[in-house]
């Protein structure tokens, strides 16, 4: 399975600059790679353990590589949520 | 042989044999009540008039006695009267199950939202915990969320028990994770339900949030949700969405396979035109059900006014929202009744108890939620285990490339060229 939808990637490859909120999905615990995380400069906001990952803050050509880590799952957009 | 109403016959076989049940004795003469026709002699709460008969609290045994006796022609069910949540809560006939016993007692439920006003008098000692992530403090800076707790487990105090709520005795565990604007992000809704799942061990999850636009359930906080329920084993409940009618307008985490979806009704049982439709853009049903969730009247947060005030401490509002937390109470309910129930055992009955209302299904799911049915159906022995709701689809993996064709060993060149030729290819 791709770890990002085209749409996406896309959008991160054509504003390499601007400054995104992705959740990572993690094979197995987030937690060994979060020094990797921040040296490559994606900030960490949130962990999670239920389904192992975080949520990240970071530009759009860093969040392009993590796609080339075999130990993320799957990255996806942290959409804003709203009430119904 | 007297008649006895069908709810009094539910409520015999779920209570067990030394639980008094309230009844109401029709006599078909004046001549013998129950205190006399019954060796326990039960005192009589009041004797009626206009027909012979009688209120009391008897146990199911004496209640089969009496039944076998000519001069009883009927005994009902000794049902408490009063106003509830609107009219939503009796449509979908909580108090049934109420009057079985059951009201939520000590379930476990998060609500996942803009927090909780802790002052208003309808949790009183039922807000086991909160926690923000998205501020300093998990008081409701909106309203949303007071009104949505309000719907799963309001006591009805402020009111003097005119807005009660589907699980009245329920437990709360609070999560705020929208802002006073009502909007946030995924991840923080996701932070919000480790803590209840995790740290608080709830049971039921309410989330009468989402994002718009049409989704297939791989989105994070979707998946998440369906780490709950499998993993977990909580029951989530997902608000369908707003952005009805058109199709495919249920958005994440309404997509989510394992949660309930739930979709808004009204009191005619009709389809809110605002309620969000199915497919997902995977081609899947949604939404699951739907509860009523037009002019709903619950717990209003002090300092907001979200909608028109119905009386002090309530106003009503419409949306999804309203109708997800009917089904979360309704979980409650069944969970109180039978403890072992699993989420999908839950997820189950409720639907296959919904009363159909006529709507396509992916307007209505299976129909319009009952709680009473859903109740009778948890209480049955033998609840099959239902299969497990299937996951998203993975891609297939791409296929290695084939091998090219093994080429062909080039004929030896013939005569004196031979001996040259091996000189280059190493043959000889």
């Amino acid at each position: 399975m791709a770890k990002m939808n085209t749409e996406l990637e896309q959008r991160l490859k054509s504003m390499p600059n601007n400054m995104v909120d992705l959740i990572v999905y993690t094979h197995g615990d987030a937690t060994p790679h979060l020094e990797w995380l921040a040296s490559e400069g994606l900030k960490v906001t949130r962990q999670f353990k239920l389904k192992p990952g975080v949520a990240v803050t970071c530009t759009g050509a860093d969040a392009l590589k993590l796609l080339d880590q075999d130990w993320v799952m799957s990255v996806g957009e942290d959409a804003e949520v709203k009430a119904m | 042989m007297a008649k006895i109403a069908s709810e009094l016959q539910s409520q015999m076989n779920a209570m067990s044999n030394d639980e008094p049940i309230p009844v109401i004795i029709r006599r078909k003469s004046g001549f013998f009540s129950a205190q006399t026709l019954l060796p326990s002699s039960p005192a009589i709460d009041h004797a009626f008039s206009l027909f012979p008969g009688e209120a009391c609290r008897i146990v199911a045994a004496d209640i089969e006695t009496l039944r076998q006796h000519d001069d009883i022609e009927e005994i009902w069910p000794d049902l408490p009267v009063q106003a509830w949540l609107n009219s939503s809560v009796p449509k979908i006939q909580a108090p049934k199950v109420w009057e079985a016993g059951f009201k939520g007692t000590g379930v476990k439920v998060g609500v996942v939202d803009t927090g909780i006003d802790e002052t208003h008098p309808d949790f009183a000692g039922r807000i086991i915990a909160t926690k923000s992530f998205v501020s300093d403090s998990a008081h409701d800076d909106n309203g949303h969320g007071t009104h949505v707790a309000s719907i799963v487990a309001g006591s009805g105090a402020k009111s003097n028990g005119k807005y009660v709520g589907v699980a009245p005795e329920a437990n709360l565990y609070i999560a705020k994770v929208l802002r006073g604007d009502g909007s946030g992000a995924m991840s923080g809704v996701m932070a919000g339900i480790e803590w209840a799942v995790l740290e608080q061990h709830v049971q039921i999850i309410n989330l009468s949030l989402g994002g718009t636009g049409s989704c297939d359930g791989t989105d994070a906080l979707s998946v998440l949700c369906d780490e709950a329920v499998t993993q977990a084993g909580v029951i989530v409940c997902v608000a369908a969405g707003n952005t009805g009618p058109g199709s495919s307008t249920v958005g994440p985490p309404g997509c989510a396979h394992q949660v309930i979806t739930i979709g808004a009704s009204n009191d005619s049982d009709q389809i809110a035109r605002f309620s969000s439709r199915g497919p997902t853009s995977d081609g899947r049903v949604k939404p699951d059900i739907v509860f009523p969730g037009v002019s709903i009247t619950a717990a209003q947060a002090a300092g907001t006014q979200l909608g028109p005030v119905a009386e002090e401490g309530y106003i009503t509002i419409d949306g999804t929202s309203m109708a997800t937390p009917h089904a979360s109470g309704v979980a409650a309910l069944m969970l109180q009744a039978n403890p072992k129930l699993t989420a999908a055992q839950v997820k189950t009955l409720m639907m296959t108890t919904a009363v159909n209302i006529g709507a396509q299904p992916n307007e209505q799911g299976q129909g319009r939620g009952d709680a009473y049915q859903a109740y009778l159906k948890a209480i049955a022995p033998d609840i099959p285990e239902p299969a497990p709701t299937p996951g998203p689809t993975p891609e297939p993996e791409p296929s290695p490339p084939s091998p090219p064709p093994p080429q062909p060993e080039p004929a030896p060149p013939q005569g004196c060229l031979a001996s040259v030729a091996s000189l280059f290819t190493g043959r000889r």
